[in-house]
């Protein structure tokens, strides 16, 4: 069977993900398709439209929440979603990426979950055994 | 886990417990809860949030949580704390993302007897034709210039009745009269604006609605009548704040407080409690910026009263008068305030945080709007869509002890994901109507996070603010008809 994408964490009043990946440039990867799947089923995001966007931070843990922000403030202004990623972690604490997907489709997408914001609360990027794990907790 | 284990409780009455001062705690901590709802607000990491605010700089009396506190990002839902001027902060994770989600109810000149079940549906229906909601919506006919935009976060709902939405009467009747002062709409980022610019007169998603309901009990008829509350009204509550407008706004400020957190020396527990002292550059900012996006909230509830005005006037097919649908009042649940109290014989200025709380003023205060000085600001309690939600009165107590505070709903205790596990094979929609309310929801998984179970019984939660005596019952208040974004 396959790994699920992403893990749910429970949390009273909001919910958050765990995500692992084998570098960091694939867990931001996996974090942001895991991020469009908790909004819409990620399958049904036709890779259409191309961004390209670079991120700094002070740590890797708030690269993180600026990395999942930036893909929300790209849904509530643009209505866009996205599907593919290439994400490259570095040089230090900084990311560029380029991310492809489509506008919000009402009639095809099947809305999830909307989310208001990415929280530093819990916020983690942390190295794990072969690999790094990620977790994050939102504001819905 | 085990951490929760480290915090000294002691019960101090039946409404009352405190975590003792331990660790970097500047304060002891106070939580207003029943026995039974302390057993379930002990195993969850909501104490450890009480203890972590109380390790901020400056902060005055206890941190405090209100009985519908929950497990929040940072500060805990449903907390109360007050800093100093001089050696406190201000903490934008202590206000939340939604800056100034608030509630408002309208009371009208009907009585339940006019609104048969069958025409509820039909009003539910019209309501969701008019107020834009859920993912993505926007009002079409509302595209502010960038300089309009900047307006609405100066003026609040002063701004909507500039443009003809609601009455002189309305302003009145919401909290600081509906517009924020202090407000600097030059301290919001363009991402901030990008984002409100067409969320201006939407309702949002999750727990936000427009509720159709009645007066079904008074407690206080005296101050039900100065409230213009009587048996049988129909009211309407709405639920909403400044949509992603305020979610940028504390986002930008969190992402810059972080830095000041180090600058400044700050220890913190946990992140999302980053903070500035209040009478730093970056803390000033931070206010000014807040006050503009509340008043974005505030203008927000005051465009959504009018088109439910419109609403009800093409549906009943009677007059704006006839109907007199009037704001009683208009809360805000999460903000920050400067404000005076009265704390260990002298009067203090202080930052007053309420996360998921409401203030609640006594009777005689400069603040209470004159209508109701002589009883007490009116408190709205907002409960799940399938029981009931109350007005309630500010009181002493809460001055007192309560920096003027008091709870702002029933709080949840189930997650999401067990809410739509509780609500598989279910349909909550067709449970409600059984019991006689109407919902309709944006999506069907709005419905079923939302089911009745999800939360607190909001009446446990108000017998524990009232017996405490941090304000007083006046109404209860049933659903009828419910949309939820």
């Amino acid at each position: 069977m396959e790994t699920p994408l992403y893990e749910w964490i429970d949390h009273t009043a909001d919910v958050g993900f765990r995500v692992t990946g084998k570098t960091l440039d694939e867990l931001f990867q996996r974090a942001g398709a895991a991020f469009t799947d908790l909004m819409v089923d990620l399958s049904d995001v036709n890779p259409v439209e191309e961004r390209s966007l670079r991120l700094e931070g002070d740590s890797l843990d708030e690269l993180l929440v600026a990395w999942l922000s930036e893909l929300l403030y790209l849904f509530e202004t643009e209505g866009l979603l996205f599907s593919k990623f290439r994400v490259t972690v570095g040089p230090g604490v900084s990311l560029k990426a380029t991310l492809r997907g489509e506008r919000l489709d009402p009639e095809r997408h099947r809305w999830k979950l909307a989310v208001k914001a990415v929280t530093y609360h819990q916020a983690e990027v942390a190295p794990i055994n072969g690999g790094w794990r990620a977790q994050v907790i939102l504001d819905i | 886990m085990e951490r929760k284990n480290v915090i000294d409780i002691e019960r101090v009455d039946a409404y009352r417990w405190r975590l003792k001062r331990h660790g970097a705690m500047r304060t002891d901590g106070l939580v207003f809860a029943s026995a039974g709802m302390f057993e379930s607000i002990r195993k969850e990491e909501s104490l450890q949030q009480v203890a972590n605010v109380a390790c901020l700089p400056g902060i005055v009396g206890p941190s405090m949580a209100m009985p519908d506190i929950h497990w929040g990002y940072g500060f805990p839902i449903g907390g109360v704390a007050a800093f100093d001027m001089d050696e406190g902060i201000v903490s934008p994770g202590g206000v939340g993302y939604d800056i100034n989600c608030g509630v408002r109810l309208m009371t009208s000149r009907l009585s339940r007897s006019e609104l048969g079940d069958e025409r509820i549906k039909d009003l539910v229906n019209t309501l969701f034709q008019n107020i834009p909601s859920g993912v993505g919506s926007s009002r079409k006919d509302l595209k502010l210039s960038p300089a309009e935009l900047k307006k609405v976060l100066r003026d609040g709902a002063g701004w909507a009745l500039s443009q003809g939405f609601g009455t002189p009467a309305d302003l009145e009747r919401i909290e600081e009269g509906g517009t924020i002062p202090w407000a600097d709409p030059e301290k919001v980022s363009e991402k901030a604006l990008e984002r409100g610019r067409s969320q201006l007169g939407t309702l949002g998603s999750g727990n936000h609605f427009v509720e159709v309901g009645m007066v079904e009990e008074i407690f206080d008829t005296e101050v039900a009548r100065v409230f213009g509350l009587f048996e049988g009204q129909v009211t309407v509550f709405v639920h909403t704040g400044s949509r992603g407008l305020g979610h940028q706004v504390c986002d930008d400020f969190i992402r810059l407080l972080l830095k000041s957190t180090k600058k400044y020396g700050i220890e913190l527990p946990d992140k999302q409690l980053c903070c500035a002292p209040v009478e730093s550059a970056e803390g000033r900012d931070y206010i000014a910026a807040m006050g503009a996006a509340a008043n974005f909230a505030f203008a927000n509830r005051q465009l959504i009263t009018h088109w439910v005005r419109e609403s009800f006037e093409s549906f009943f097919g009677l007059s704006a008068e006839r109907l007199g649908l009037s704001v009683l009042y208009d809360v805000c649940h999460n903000m920050a305030k400067i404000e005076t109290h009265r704390f260990e014989g002298r009067e203090r200025k202080l930052c007053v945080h309420r996360k998921g709380a409401t203030r609640a003023f006594a009777a005689g205060l400069p603040q209470v709007p004159e209508i109701y000085r002589q009883v007490g600001q009116p408190v709205l309690i907002p409960g799940d869509m399938g029981r009931c939600s109350y007005v309630l009165v500010g009181t002493p107590g809460a001055m007192e002890e309560t920096f003027g505070s008091t709870c702002h709903g029933a709080g949840r205790v189930l997650s999401r994901h067990q809410a739509l596990k509780a609500a598989q094979g279910r349909s909550i929609a067709r449970e409600l109507e059984s019991h006689g309310i109407y919902v309709r929801g944006a999506t069907r998984a709005t419905l079923d996070e939302e089911m009745p179970e999800a939360y607190k019984d909001v009446s446990d939660v108000v017998e524990v603010v009232h017996q405490a005596g941090i304000s007083r019952k006046v109404a209860r208040l049933k659903p009828l008809g419910v949309m939820k974004g």
